[in-house]
């Protein structure tokens, strides 16, 4: 019995044996074969269901209405790949490996948060596979040489500068600083503070809230005795529009500037009723309009990122027109090294603006603009105050 | 810490504290009975909170799209307050039916464990209805303000305290002066002798749930229109909150309860002044481990049946 | 024994059982075999939530503190975050003993308490180990989380693939089988059953019923150290949020509807609760709402899960 029990493991053994050579990885650049007949596909990865659904929705729908528009490249149809990432943790890694294993894939439009981002663009670092994303705006993105990486929203340090130069111009000397304790609100509440100060003005106090709490009533109060001129808040609409709310109850007399984050006409301007009036957003420069009467008219009101989606996939979709080959028997070959140094260098006339990428992948010229929430004509909305 | 000697900022913050702990001291009720009678953490009851809060804003929504509370504004509140109770309290008398009764008699985890399926499916019941989106309540009443000096208390907050003071009142008297009332702290001080006394235990215990779940709406009623955001995940840290409330004052009691929703909105409050307010949810966590070690009774007193 | 008899293995099923397990990540490819990393992962929490549940009969809502010890535990050592690279396999037991020290640290205040009451508390300290790790900026990188953490090593070998990753979890599956089904056989496993079915006799029969406890509250919380340690060096960077309440509960999903006390039903459990949503994932979004009323329902009527413990199944029907 015994004899026959070593057998049978020595057989398992020398089976196994045989797959070791198999676990290295292929050669990383390599390319993409289409094959005749299979279409293109485009990844996207945002958050499909949950809290931040709506606005990966969006994402979603940008990146659908570029890939509609150009129906095909060299013969073969383009189709979205979309998938729901969970705004972060394993589920974007499981994304992430789906999406790169996938032959069809040329590349990705995602991830949607930061905190997705980040383990993402370790994997497609690892099988060379292209990630634009359109809103994951952490520095740690774009600082730790990932060839593979670009982003065509802003980041989070040019925000805060603008949103601090903005402040400096204004002369607004009493200050405090509120973030919603997330990779995202902290980071820009960081950089924020770190422009003001080295301009010489002083930050009265730092508070960070709790993301899903209502009340804030106790820290304002406790804020109101400080007298601030301006109260800035990194994070999303969901706090901002109860600070904003609260502020006024709580009888603080000071100015309100959030990031885009609270640049939402739905979550922010309506359900913050009269008390957003004067609020003060930081956002990218608005897309341009026949665009957005485009898309409004297929997918609804159009919201944070969508315009960067839309210029992030037919930046891909360009990419892929101008290095794909045909092959003779049909199928399309793409390498990927080329693709990838196709898109680093482009200069991409988008909806967005004009887009090109720096050595890190982020975008250059990228420009964020101060609106303010008015109202005229009865209307609310936000309007674009200064450069 | 100097804030701690400056008298406005201490009674803004004593008022805030007040208000956020009436809504946690009525919700804490419903916990405190529920316990009292089954021994069970009604872990879905932040929930059932949640769903009155849903509910009054259906109504409200609902009357001032065609009119009638710009119109009628108190009625529409009472209204939407009634709606509220009606629906929280038909759906914890169902739960109780359906996901409790049945495990009267099973092992304790079963019921706890039930208790928590049925928050989960609550709570994603909701997010799928909403599809995740805040709602928001619509503006039916102007927010006035009373300004004395510095400070400026509203009279929405003034409301809160007093209306949840009432209705802690009003519960009170009902389990003391009422003859349903005796019958329910009959069941919670020994259950089989309220039965062989000729009580109806199970319509009882049904009863107990329903006044819970209306307090709990009306808790859901006045945080909508309060804080006007709500969405489906808004009962699940306040339900948290206020069981540590009630344990603060002794499970099962319910003067305690309302003490224990006091006492925390006031800590919470007051604490932010000398923490940073990041960690202010640590304050709540912080004081259920130490009540449950230092005097696991509760300030005062538990009322629970003997365990047999 | 649980395993035992439920699979009955002679030697050609082990051994056809055994080049299955050895073949499947090739059948599927990478991405599957990145899910089954997560189910495998989670299979590990699950047998070790079971220790304290299952075995002992505490009711732990806060099980994932522990998974966030062993993860951060082996981030802080072995990534850019302090310039310190201890290696993988030296900080496995490290990691296993964290998980077991906090558990006896979380549990000493805790256990003389009620049932339910245990419950609330543990996932309290399940919050405030969120809320903490958020918050030590300095120490933890607060919401930036932890990025480049080591992968293992074996001199020049990397473990950095799916399919690598996967035979390493397998391996940490049996290990963590081979642990609870000797635990279960052994005096402790015993005292928990006497524990679990009268602890006021078993304290008469001269079982230190606070000394079981703390015992399997501890041991329960080693397993969750070495899956955090696993969790933290696949996934390469870590973050507060990936140690939410919602993980606490998956777990306890899993061992409910699987089969509390049985490792096929644990098994089982896993593939159900983490694997079946990759393979729907068109309804990703009634999941929760799925298991919040697959709990109550089973609760009701089949307690001790999909595929009992023949132990459990003789307590339930008693």
């Amino acid at each position: 019995m015994n004899q026959k029990k070593n057998q049978w493991y020595c057989l398992l053994v020398i089976i196994s044996l045989f797959f070791i050579p198999r676990l290295g990885y292929a050669d990383k650049w390599g390319s993409i074969i289409i094959p005749a007949g299979k279409p293109i596909q485009i990844g996207l990865g945002s958050m499909l269901s949950g809290d931040y659904a709506s606005m990966g929705i969006d994402i979603k729908n940008g990146a659908e209405m570029a890939v509609l528009e150009k129906k095909s490249i060299l013969g073969h149809p383009v189709i979205l790949q979309a998938e729901d990432d969970g705004c972060g943790g394993p589920t974007s890694v499981a994304i992430a490996e789906k999406m790169c294993n996938n032959p069809l894939v040329v590349g990705v439009v995602g991830y949607m948060c930061s905190g997705g981002s980040k383990p993402a663009s370790d994997i497609h670092n690892k099988y060379k596979v292209l990630m634009i994303s359109p809103s994951s705006t952490a520095m740690e993105l774009t600082s730790r040489g990932i060839p593979v990486f670009f982003r065509t929203c802003w980041n989070d340090a040019t925000q805060a500068r603008c949103a601090a130069d903005f402040v400096i111009k204004n002369n607004w000397k009493k200050i405090v600083v509120l973030h919603d304790k997330s990779d995202y609100g902290q980071s820009l509440a960081h950089d924020f503070m770190n422009h003001i100060s080295k301009n010489g003005l002083k930050i009265l106090a730092t508070e960070g809230l709790t993301r899903g709490d209502k009340d804030f009533t106790p820290i304002l109060t406790k804020i109101k005795f400080m007298r601030p001129e301006l109260i800035y808040f990194g994070g999303m609409a969901a706090e901002g529009v109860l600070l904003a709310r609260q502020m006024k109850r709580t009888g603080i007399r000071a100015y309100f500037m959030s990031d885009d984050g609270c640049y939402t006409v739905k979550d922010f301007i309506q359900a913050g009723g009269r008390a957003t009036n004067g609020c003060y957003v930081t956002y990218a420069k608005k897309p341009d309009a026949q665009w957005v009467k485009r898309f409004e008219s297929c997918y609804g009101h159009c919201q944070t990122f969508s315009p960067q989606a839309y210029d992030a996939t037919n930046i891909l979709l360009e990419a892929v027109t101008q290095t794909a080959k045909k092959q003779t028997d049909g199928s399309l070959i793409i390498d990927k090294k080329v693709l990838r140094d196709e898109v680093a260098g482009i200069r991409y006339k988008g909806i967005t603006g004009e887009i090109a990428f720096n050595s890190h992948g982020d975008r250059t010229g990228s420009v964020v603009v101060i609106y303010k929430v008015v109202e005229e004509n009865g209307k609310r909305f936000f309007k674009q105050f200064a450069h | 810490m100097e804030y701690l000697l400056n008298p406005e900022i201490l009674i803004a913050q004593i008022i805030n504290g007040l208000t956020i702990g009436g809504i946690y001291a009525l919700i804490a009720l419903g916990y405190t009975l529920v316990y009292g009678i089954l021994f069970m953490i009604n872990f879905a009851h932040g929930e059932i909170f949640m769903f009155g809060s849903f509910g009054g804003f259906a109504v409200l929504t609902f009357l001032s799209n065609n009119g009638f509370s710009a119109s009628h504004p108190t009625l529409s509140i009472l209204c939407a307050f009634v709606v509220a109770i009606i629906i929280a309290s038909s759906l914890g008398a169902l739960l109780e039916r359906v996901a409790y009764r049945p495990l009267r008699d099973a092992p304790r985890l079963s019921p706890l464990i039930s208790a928590i399926g049925v928050s989960i499916f609550l709570q994603n019941a909701m997010m799928l209805f909403t599809k995740g989106r805040m709602q928001v309540y619509p503006d039916i009443i102007p927010e006035n303000f009373i300004e004395i000096g510095w400070l400026s208390i509203s009279c929405f907050q003034i409301s809160i305290i007093l209306g949840s003071l009432l209705l802690m009142a009003g519960l009170y008297a009902f389990i003391h002066k009422t003859k349903t009332g005796k019958a329910m702290r009959a069941v919670a001080e020994n259950r089989e002798a309220a039965f062989l006394m000729g009580i109806d235990v199970n319509r009882i215990i049904t009863i107990t749930f329903i006044i819970g779940s209306a307090l709990a709406a009306a808790a859901g009623v006045m945080v909508g229109i309060y804080y006007t955001q709500i969405n489906h995940m808004m009962g699940f840290i306040p339900g948290i909150k206020a069981f540590t409330a009630a344990v603060l004052g002794g499970i099962g009691n319910v003067p305690g309860a309302m003490l224990g929703g006091f006492f925390l909105g006031l800590a919470e409050a007051l604490g932010v002044l000398v923490m940073p307010a990041q960690y202010k949810d640590l304050i709540a966590f912080g004081l259920l481990i130490l009540v449950l070690i230092i005097r696991p009774k509760g300030i005062l007193g538990e009322v629970v049946s003997e365990r047999v | 024994m649980q395993v035992e008899q439920i699979f009955r293995l002679t030697l050609p099923k082990k051994s056809i059982l055994a080049l299955f397990l050895i073949v499947l990540p090739f059948m599927v490819g990478n991405y599957w075999s990145q899910i089954l990393g997560d189910i495998g992962i989670y299979i590990i929490l699950g047998i070790g939530l079971n220790v304290v549940v299952g075995f002992a009969g505490l009711l732990d809502l806060g099980y994932v503190a522990f998974f966030a010890i062993g993860a951060y535990g082996y981030a802080l050592l072995a990534s850019p975050q302090f310039g310190i690279h201890i290696p993988f396999w030296l900080m496995l037991p490290v990691c296993i003993a964290f998980g077991a020290g906090f558990g006896a640290f979380l549990g000493t205040p805790v256990l003389r308490m009620r049932g339910d009451y245990l419950a609330i508390v543990t996932l309290g300290f399940g919050q405030i180990m969120r809320i903490t790790l958020n918050n030590l900026d300095p120490l933890t990188n607060g919401p930036r989380g932890l990025l480049r953490i080591d992968p293992p090593k074996i001199g020049d070998w990397i473990i950095d693939t799916p399919i690598k990753w996967y035979y390493l979890i397998i391996a940490g599956i049996f290990f963590a089988i081979f642990v609870a089904n000797r635990l279960d056989d052994s005096r402790i496993g015993r005292a928990w059953i006497a524990m679990r079915e009268d602890q006021d006799t078993a304290e008469i029969m001269g079982i230190n019923v606070l000394k079981y406890k703390l015992l399997a509250f501890s041991i329960g919380a080693s397993f969750a150290g070495l899956g955090g340690a696993i969790f933290a060096s696949r996934q390469g960077s870590i973050f507060p949020d990936n140690f939410s309440l919602m993980v606490s509960i998956n777990i306890l999903c899993l061992i409910i509807i699987g089969g509390i006390g049985s490792i096929p039903g644990i098994i089982l459990g896993s593939i159900i609760l983490i694997g079946l949503p990759e393979a729907l994932r068109g309804v990703q979004q009634y999941r929760m709402l799925l298991f919040g009323g697959l709990l109550v329902i089973m609760m009701i009527f089949r307690p001790t899960g999909f595929i009992p413990s023949a132990r459990k199944k003789i307590e339930f029907e008693k």
